[in-house]
């Protein structure tokens, strides 16, 4: 928007950034500190097996005991031959569901693992063949001695099957929590690549849209003193008098000019004229209001577009910056330059009037403030204007004239 | 901490907001607007297209935005976004959009203007459409620097009433 345009989007666009940043930095912490931090903490599984491992155990403790006690005998019941065709019967039959399990628990074992366990399916084997001789010691007379070899064997083979789980090794919990933490890890290392990418494209598209503004705003001023030139301040006062004429309201345009500058130049030189221009400038800049238009038309000279303002408005601001430049001095090498300026004023009512035709007029005004005696503010009287008319005696030395025979 | 950060993030993203009128989607369905004929022509250089009152409100999402102007016009503004009208008709990527009012104003808007800031092209004045023929039937208000015309830092060539033509110019 005329003569801010632009100035509130690089505003917003900050505030949004900080609004990611500080979302995005929020959401990451959540992510390390909770997410990735559950998976890392997630307890080891172990390699489970089936219940019917705890029935061996239980099963052959009590074929066991029975056997102890047909060995002290030395002889052998129908009951207790009966209940040992039984358990021999369940274990079996508990072996056999185990050992395709354990085949299967082997493939997810690391190697060293693997090795160490390997004798678990050989121990069934084994237990499978003392199964065997303790039928041929109990076939016929029981044989107490021969019993008596077979019971530590399989007493001890039973120890392998009290646990519910394999003894997983070191190396293979070591393993799992590494794979677990290098999940969580690149989950978090993820996550936060994409926050930075976002935030790296958010700055990105940030910095691109304020350099393209401050390319618009180059585009637009002059170089030497920051005010528009002259190319904008055309096209800027042609939208404040199609704005003035739509809604009735006043435009007025001032050309400022200041006085004897070339012999500025010719006497402390191009560079002493330069920072007359720049001073002068700022002045200019400083003397208007947000809805004003200040601009470099070229060389010394320059405009001031004032919209809602009538004559006498600008007649007053016309003449505070006179009187500013008339009170200042520009300093340059020692040396205290004075500076003056004569301002020519035009001010129409929604005649539609664009800004050659107004700028024409104060033109005009600037000619004859030149030729009655500079430093002055003329105005240029036009049909409608609420401003002096000629024969006021606003101020002392400003000077009326009619315009352009109208 | 997160509950912290959240809280900090809304706090900001609230104070960004709360200093204009903002453009929302609409809150109520409006009375389907009777066939009519055209009010509005888009020109992108090569072609051009009329639209009635109906065609805008149909092919558009319409958005709504309350807001005070400085020419008498206050209230809910019921429209569509100039952005999306621009997008649909080519217009996006011209460098310069000249929009035309019934009573030969015409303002130049700069690519800055349509990016800087969302302009509504708005059809309804608190659901009705806008009759008033010193002002209708299209106006362009920029909801986001009502507080700028309000307070006169902007002059507001850009606030444009009875719109009826939409071109570019390279």
């Amino acid at each position: 928007m005329t003569p801010f345009e632009g100035k509130t989007a690089p505003r917003r666009g900050r505030l949004w950034m900080i609004a990611y940043a500080i979302l995005a930095i929020g959401l990451d912490v959540f992510v390390w500190n909770t997410i990735a931090h559950s998976w890392r903490d997630n307890p080891v599984q172990l390699v489970e097996l089936p219940y019917e491992i705890g029935l061996v155990d239980q099963e052959t403790s009590d074929y066991v005991q029975i056997l102890r006690d047909i060995a002290q005998s030395g002889s052998i019941s129908p009951f207790q031959q009966q209940r040992l065709a039984s358990y021999r019967h369940r274990i079996l039959s508990h072996l056999a569901v185990l050992s395709p399990y354990i085949a299967d628990a082997y493939q997810s074992m690391s190697a060293s693992s693997r090795s160490a366990h390997s004798e678990l399916q050989s121990n069934i084997d084994q237990m499978q063949a003392l199964l065997q001789q303790v039928d041929a010691a109990l076939s016929g007379k029981p044989d107490p001695a021969a019993l008596l070899t077979l019971i530590n064997p399989l007493r001890d083979q039973v120890l392998y099957f009290k646990s519910d789980t394999l003894p997983v090794l070191e190396d293979d919990v070591v393993a799992t929590q590494h794979r677990s933490n290098l999940f969580s890890m690149a989950i978090g290392i993820l996550f936060t690549i994409v926050m930075l990418s976002g935030f790296a494209m958010f700055s990105l598209l940030t910095l691109l849209r304020r350099r393209n503004h401050e390319l618009n705003l180059l585009a637009a001023v002059d170089p030497l003193t920051g005010l528009l030139n002259r190319r904008t301040c055309v096209e800027r006062a042609n939208a404040f008098s199609a704005l003035a004429r739509r809604r009735g309201i006043a435009l007025s345009v001032a050309v400022i000019d200041l006085d004897h500058f070339k012999t500025i130049n010719d006497s402390h030189g191009h560079p002493a004229g330069d920072a007359v221009l720049k001073a002068s400038a700022l002045l200019i800049d400083r003397s208007r209001r947000d809805s004003d238009i200040a601009a470099r038309l070229g060389g010394e000279e320059f405009a001031l577009i004032m919209i809602d303002t009538d004559a006498t408005g600008a007649l007053i601001v016309c003449e505070r910056l006179r009187k500013a430049l008339e009170a200042g001095v520009v300093p340059y090498e020692n040396k205290l330059i004075q500076v003056t300026a004569s301002i020519g004023l035009a001010t129409e009512f929604g005649t539609g009037a664009d800004f050659k035709t107004l700028y024409s007029r104060a033109d005009q005004a600037l000619y004859r403030a030149k030729t009655d005696g500079r430093n002055r503010t003329v105005i240029a009287d036009t049909i409608g204007a609420t401003g002096p008319r000629p024969g006021d005696t606003l101020l002392s030395d400003c000077t009326i004239m009619l315009g352009s025979g109208r | 901490m997160i509950r912290i950060f959240l809280a900090v993030t809304g706090l900001l993203l609230f104070a960004g907001s709360a200093e204009a009128a903002h453009i929302e989607p609409l809150q109520s369905p409006l009375s389907p607007a009777a066939a009519g004929p055209p009010i509005l022509t888009i020109e992108n250089g090569t072609h051009s297209v009329s639209l009635s009152l109906a065609d805008i409100e149909r092919r558009f999402p319409m958005k709504q935005s309350t807001l005070k102007t400085d020419f008498g016009m206050q209230g809910t503004f019921e429209g569509v976004l100039l952005s999306d009208v621009l997008a649909t008709y080519g217009l996006s990527g011209d460098a310069k959009i000249i929009v035309s009012a019934t009573d030969d104003y015409d303002v130049v808007l700069s690519r800055q203007d349509i990016v800087g800031s969302p302009g509504l092209l708005a059809t309804r004045l608190d659901g009705k459409p806008i009759t008033d023929p010193n002002k209708g039937p299209i106006v362009l208000v920029w909801p986001e620097l009502e507080q700028a015309l309000l307070s006169h830092q902007i002059v507001p060539t850009e606030w444009v009433w009875s719109i009826e033509a939409i071109r570019s110019e390279p």
